[in-house]
């Protein structure tokens, strides 16, 4: 249903039921704010979404935020009254604010920096001395530094952790100008989403410890991804400058993750920087590339048709795992291709899934099965010869009996991308590219099929697990893996499973595409709190 | 728009001949004179005689430091951003002294890259980058010599010199009754 309303004598069709901020955000008409945000609930504190509304005696101001649009509304935001009153909340904002700019973290992607710009550009009349709160730099939890000075009291990190995380470890004490944000007697910020509130903080006050000091924001350079920690698959912007990234943020997904991730995945960027391998190694030691894919084609080529174990992952993509299969199904036997998943882990009902793999679901969706009894028999009668096993790194979670039967077997190759002591059991390791450089589409536990994309190119010399293997294929002389990127893989595969819509890899919209699939998928997150998503309706208008 | 007539030169310009035997003249008049008389000669025999600068030379950057002799800047990096040449190199760090939270635990400028803009001075909010080093030999024998590290720019220049011709200017108040929201 929609209604009609008027902007600034512009006429606009609005869904019914959305606020007044909304509307008008969503029809690109700027309108300055604080302290809403479309996942919170609203609190309508910081006064300085006024507009001023037409009604039956002359024009009202109110708050657009708190505002539901009625049939028929006339509404300004641009009008002298409605002007002075968003400029003068913004003043009192503005008027003890320390001028800490050149150390403050959120420079560049400040509110307040942005709205004074926008809004605001009034000279200070300020007439008495100011008034120095104090309080900054003070640690409040594992990941948080709070700056009470810099606090503009607008309640967000208060209402997210009342209503998201419902943990209530915020709050603020005091009255007027003395009012200051801090943490319950005994208590710290340290919930497993704890990071979200360094998002939402308009201004510089709760500032992460990971990314303090690391890097000016506006240097960072930004890409949609996935995170890969869990099945659910959130959404993502990986910010990299010079090939080192820096943070993981979210990524407005309604459907998804809103405009949360929790902590884990947020501090997952370290993984993308830290002992990653660049050389392939043979026991161990680094070798030369060329002669050691020329030592494994003759393995790949001498071994008997039954003799084989592949082993898939959940944690690779949809195409490097389509390849592996193509390559067992052409090849080999199909039934010695498997997968070997973690045990399940923490989990919650706002985010986290206890699958700490990101693509269970395309595993199921490829058919390619759990280590199953009778490979294990197999494995226990020493039947096979030749382990290849693809971003698995399966030493790390698999029980230590399963592992001693996998590390008898006499050839092992190995793709991934971390260093590991257990390398000097391997025969043949390949480094191969991580989720932050590669094209890839992944499909997680709700069955939306997303796509990450490569933030960082450091290591130009190495390749995707897919492409590796399309490569060896074709040094094999195996017909039909002519591929040369990701992309073209995932082309290849849209046509080959029925189960997707014919798609092309760069049609994949950026929020993902639902895929009605038949599998034990989890039900759309069920946020806890009293949180409706009916103000999303324009999803151009990406909200932070 | 007015279209302006290119003047048609004279007969006698057009010649060149007078014109360049003119300024033939002018340089046989120098000769002449430093001749006769040596000791008001222009030329300076650097880098045996060095000339004094006037103050407002732009030369070689420095850091400026507090009254405790810490660096001034804070490692905003606002100078590193609007750097043309991309030549200002800077590592943030965390700082004991929580008033000053952030100093710059690296800041290096690749001279070789620099091209005496002096966009960094304008940028810097703190004052803390001058180029006011009245030193027009930034040369060595290797390319590593010439990216100047924090050090080097804290404490590597004659201080009576810059002092001379450089008052210290007043100090940006950040906090205090001074500072403006
Ligand atoms: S919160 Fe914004 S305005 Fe305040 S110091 Fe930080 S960047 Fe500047
Ligand atoms: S810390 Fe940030 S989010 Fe929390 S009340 Fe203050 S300004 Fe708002
Ligand atoms: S003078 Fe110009 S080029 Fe040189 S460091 Fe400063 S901003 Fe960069
Ligand atoms: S602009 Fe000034 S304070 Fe900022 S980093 Fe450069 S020298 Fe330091
Ligand atoms: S955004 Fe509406 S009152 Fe703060």
């Amino acid at each position: 249903m929609t209604i009609k309303i008027k902007i600034n004598d512009q006429p606009l069709e609005v869904p019914e039921g959305i606020n007044i901020l909304e509307a008008a955000l969503g029809n690109q008409i700027p309108l300055e704010h604080f302290c809403y945000h479309r996942y919170l609930p609203v609190a309508g504190n910081c006064r300085t979404c006024m507009v001023e509304l037409e009604g039956p005696r002359g024009r009202a101001l109110t708050i657009a935020c708190n505002t539901k649009v009625t049939e028929g509304m006339v509404i300004y935001t641009n009008s002298p009254g409605a002007q002075t009153a968003q400029k003068s909340a913004l003043e009192f904002l503005l008027l003890d604010h320390p001028l800490d700019c050149p150390i403050c973290d959120k420079a560049g992607e400040c509110k307040l920096q942005d709205n004074y710009m926008k809004y605001g550009l009034y000279d200070s009349e300020r007439m008495v001395p100011r008034y120095f709160k104090g309080g900054k730099d003070l640690s409040i939890g594992e990941h948080i530094i709070l700056d009470q000075e810099r606090c503009v009291l607008c309640t967000r990190c208060i209402r997210f952790v009342d209503e998201v995380t419902e943990t209530s470890e915020l709050g603020i004490i005091h009255r007027g100008h003395e009012s200051t944000l801090t943490t319950f007697p005994g208590k710290a910020l340290d919930n497993a989403y704890s990071g979200n509130t360094t998002d939402i903080c308009p201004v510089g006050a709760l500032t992460l410890k990971e990314f303090r000091f690391k890097q000016r924001v506006w240097f960072l350079k930004k890409t949609e991804s996935i995170c890969t920690k869990c099945a659910r698959g959130c959404n993502l912007w990986i910010e990299q400058n010079r090939e080192t990234v820096f943070r993981l943020m979210p990524r407005e997904n309604p459907e998804i993750n809103r405009t949360w991730i929790c902590n884990e995945g947020r501090m997952s960027f370290n993984e993308i920087n830290d002992h990653r391998i660049v050389k392939s190694q043979l026991y161990g030691q680094v070798d030369d590339l060329g002669s050691m894919v020329e030592k494994i084609q003759n393995i790949l080529e001498g071994v008997e048709k039954e003799k084989i174990l592949g082993i898939a992952s959940p944690w690779a993509t949809l195409e490097d795992n389509f390849i592996l299969r193509k390559l067992f199904k052409n090849r080999w036997n199909l039934d010695h291709l498997v997968s070997l998943l973690p045990p399940l882990g923490e989990s919650d009902s706002i985010l986290r899934l206890p699958q700490k793999y990101p693509n269970g679901v395309g595993l199921q969706v490829l058919e390619i099965p759990e280590l199953s009894k009778s490979i294990i028999e197999k494995l226990n009668d020493r039947h096979f010869e030749v382990l290849l096993v693809m971003e698995n790194e399966f030493w790390q979670f698999a029980s230590l009996e399963l592992q001693q039967s996998l590390f008898t077997i006499k050839h092992i190759i190995v793709l991934t991308t971390h260093q590991s002591d257990v390398f000097q059991k391997i025969e043949a390791v390949f480094p191969v590219r991580a989720f932050a450089e590669k094209y890839g589409t992944l499909i997680n536990a709700m069955g939306y099929l997303q796509k990450i994309n490569p933030a960082i190119n450091s290591y130009p010399e190495i390749v995707e697990s897919s492409i590796f293997i399309a490569r060896l294929a074709q040094k094999m002389k195996i017909p039909g893996f002519e591929f040369e990127t990701p992309v073209e893989v995932f082309n290849a595969l849209s046509q080959e499973q029925s189960i997707f819509p014919k798609i092309r890899f760069h049609q994949i919209p950026s929020h993902g595409l639902f895929i009605p699939l038949d599998t034990n998928g989890v039900a759309p997150a069920p946020f806890s709190g009293h949180q409706k998503v009916d103000n999303v309706f324009v999803r151009g208008h990406q909200f932070k | 728009m007015r279209v302006v007539q290119r003047p048609k030169p004279k007969l006698m310009q057009s010649l060149y001949f007078i014109d360049i035997f003119k300024g033939l003249m002018l340089t046989l008049r120098h000769v002449i004179r430093n001749i006769l008389n040596p000791d008001q000669m222009m030329v300076v025999y650097f880098p045996e005689q060095k000339k004094e600068l006037p103050p407002p030379t732009r030369g070689r950057h420095r850091l400026m430091k507090r009254e405790d002799g810490s660096p001034r800047c804070t490692a905003c990096m606002l100078c590193a951003t609007v750097c043309p040449a991309e030549c200002i190199h800077i590592l943030a760090g965390e700082s004991t002294d929580t008033a000053i939270e952030k100093y710059p635990e690296r800041f290096d400028i690749d001279m070789l890259r620099c091209v005496y803009c002096g966009f960094c001075v304008e940028a810097c909010p703190l004052d803390a980058i001058r180029m006011d080093v009245p030193e027009v030999t930034v040369a060595n024998y290797s390319r590593e010599k010439l990216v100047y590290h924090k050090e080097f720019l804290l404490n590597h220049h004659n201080e009576d010199y810059v002092k001379n011709y450089n008052p210290p200017r007043p100090v940006i108040e950040t906090h205090g009754p001074l500072a403006r929201p």
